[in-house]
């Protein structure tokens, strides 16, 4: 703490004569003055003194004559003196720390995960819409009305979270991934809700949890056909129905039906053959603005690619400043054939897409029959899927009447 | 001798009423810490400052501290502080 006092204060090495010592000593001494660090040399002895008793030490030394040299100046006034003289950059410093401190206090980067049914498009535009945007005051986020509105607005959202990282925003959700999906409606007391049929097909499975089953294993079923229904018959001692009690149909109902698939390659198609000629532009982007841009085509037929990345320190303070690079690469439109092999290996590949869909979905595939035929200009892949996959219609009975 | 008898006197009175010798008497107090370092207090000046021996004077007597490598830790109007190698302190 004395160091600290005394650092503020200033104080100052100084040397003097070693035969006047002791007369200097005690004549600071005398004056109040307080002195410390002494030591004696050869011909001289060291010592330190305050700034404020050195500025009154010109009557002493001219009684004591003892030749003070000044070693060292150490202290706040010897600083800011220094910093007086190096006014720019101080004040550039000062402006930069202001500058950081101030920005801390704003959201500068939003970051969503675990998306993927809702893009990440309709999340931002939701955010906007909330009033959430980059550049808002951190103090404005209300991350638990952030976290009820999420979930209130997608169905898919099962669970999510939101947290302030520095000057991010972090939301992390996740989806529903059984491919049910919830009810627009809120579930409502007096509300019956049957299982309906959203394809033909044949029931192979049944297992009702909840509601009066209308089907039965082997039965054929339609389209919009009701499976289980929501209103339970309460009967009475004379057999006759006294009311009914409308429940939330639950049942896992496994049904085998057809799928169809079709995917098609044209014989000619357009190739893109690059030059070899592009040209680059860079740019700023400062949030949403972009400076300094190049906005015209440097070619006729040209691609266009920007990439654009934001400096470390940015990175990690989160503030939305970029260095875009536009590239753009001129090529020509030729007209290509396609081999035989190389539509196989097209058509291939979307079939595979389409099977990994369905895998994904928890469908299962029985029986497949796929064939390749040509039309007048393409070639053409049917497939017919005999599957079993879950029901996952549900819709509001018709009758909610007790 | 009037002034030796005086100073008897008063000797007495301050061992009689059980007063601080140092305050009333003004005697120069010496405390030391191993050999390494001596805190006085109540000294009139400083007569000699050398790295080897270190003489001050008290209200009746002179005290000189010697050692090797003696240096003065702080300075003040009420104490000081001697650090060093202290061999010995004599009163002079």
């Amino acid at each position: 703490m004395t160091r600290w006092l005394i650092y503020l204060q200033g104080f100052l090495r100084i040397q003097i004569r070693a035969s006047a010592t002791e007369r200097f000593l005690n004549v600071c001494r005398n004056h109040r003055m307080v002195l410390w660090d002494i030591e004696k040399k050869e011909q001289t002895c060291l010592l330190n003194i305050l700034l404020k008793d050195y500025l009154s030490l010109l009557p002493i030394v001219r009684k004591t004559k003892p030749g003070v040299v000044i070693l060292k100046r150490v202290g706040l006034p010897f600083f800011i003196a220094f910093m007086r003289k190096k006014s720019v950059f101080f004040s550039g410093l000062m402006i930069a720390v202001a500058f950081w401190v101030a920005s801390s206090l704003f959201v500068w980067n939003i970051r969503i995960e675990g998306n993927l049914e809702v893009s990440t498009d309709v999340m931002k535009s939701f955010l906007v819409e909330e009033g959430i945007r980059i550049g808002i005051p951190k103090s404005k986020v209300d991350i638990e009305q952030l976290e009820k509105a999420l979930r209130n607005t997608f169905p898919q959202i099962v669970w999510t979270s939101a947290r302030m990282d520095g000057t991010s925003l972090s939301i992390f959700i996740k989806e529903n991934e059984t491919g049910e999906f919830r009810l627009e409606e809120p579930f409502m007391e007096d509300t019956a809700f049957d299982i309906v049929s959203d394809c033909e097909g044949m029931i192979v499975s049944m297992i009702v949890r909840s509601g009066v089953p209308r089907v039965k294993v082997g039965d054929t079923i339609k389209e919009d056909m009701v499976l289980v229904e929501g209103k339970i018959p309460i009967y009475q001692e004379d057999g006759s129905i006294r009311e009914y009690m409308l429940v939330r149909s639950d049942a896992d109902i496994l049904v085998e039906r057809q799928r169809q698939f079709s995917a098609r390659v044209p014989f000619q198609y357009l190739k893109q053959v690059y030059t070899g000629r592009e040209k680059q532009s860079y740019a700023l982007r400062i949030g949403e603005k972009v400076y300094f841009d190049r906005l015209e085509d440097a070619f006729f037929v040209q691609e266009q690619i920007v990439t654009q990345r934001r400096p470390e320190v940015f990175e990690s303070l989160s503030i939305p400043i970029y260095f875009l690079t536009r590239t753009q690469r001129e090529y020509q439109n030729v007209l290509e054939t396609h081999t035989e092999e190389e539509a196989g290996t097209l058509l291939a590949e979307k079939l595979s897409l389409f099977l990994d869909g369905l895998e994904e979905k928890g469908v299962q595939i029985i029986q497949k029959d796929v064939r390749i035929e040509t039309s007048m200009d393409a070639w053409v892949l049917y497939g017919t899927f005999l599957v079993r996959e879950q029901i996952t219609g549900f819709k509001i009975g018709e009758s909610n009447n007790r | 001798m009037k002034r030796d008898w005086m100073l008897q006197k008063k000797e007495a009175i301050v061992e009689e009423l059980g007063l601080p010798g140092d305050i009333c008497l003004g005697e120069m107090q010496i405390h030391l810490m191993g050999s390494r370092l001596a805190r006085v207090e109540n000294y009139g000046k400083l007569l000699a400052y050398e790295d080897t021996g270190i003489v001050m004077q008290g209200k009746r007597c002179k005290v000189s501290v010697e050692g090797r490598g003696l240096s003065i830790a702080y300075f003040t109007k009420e104490d000081m502080e001697i650090r060093g190698c202290i061999a010995c302190v004599k009163y002079l």
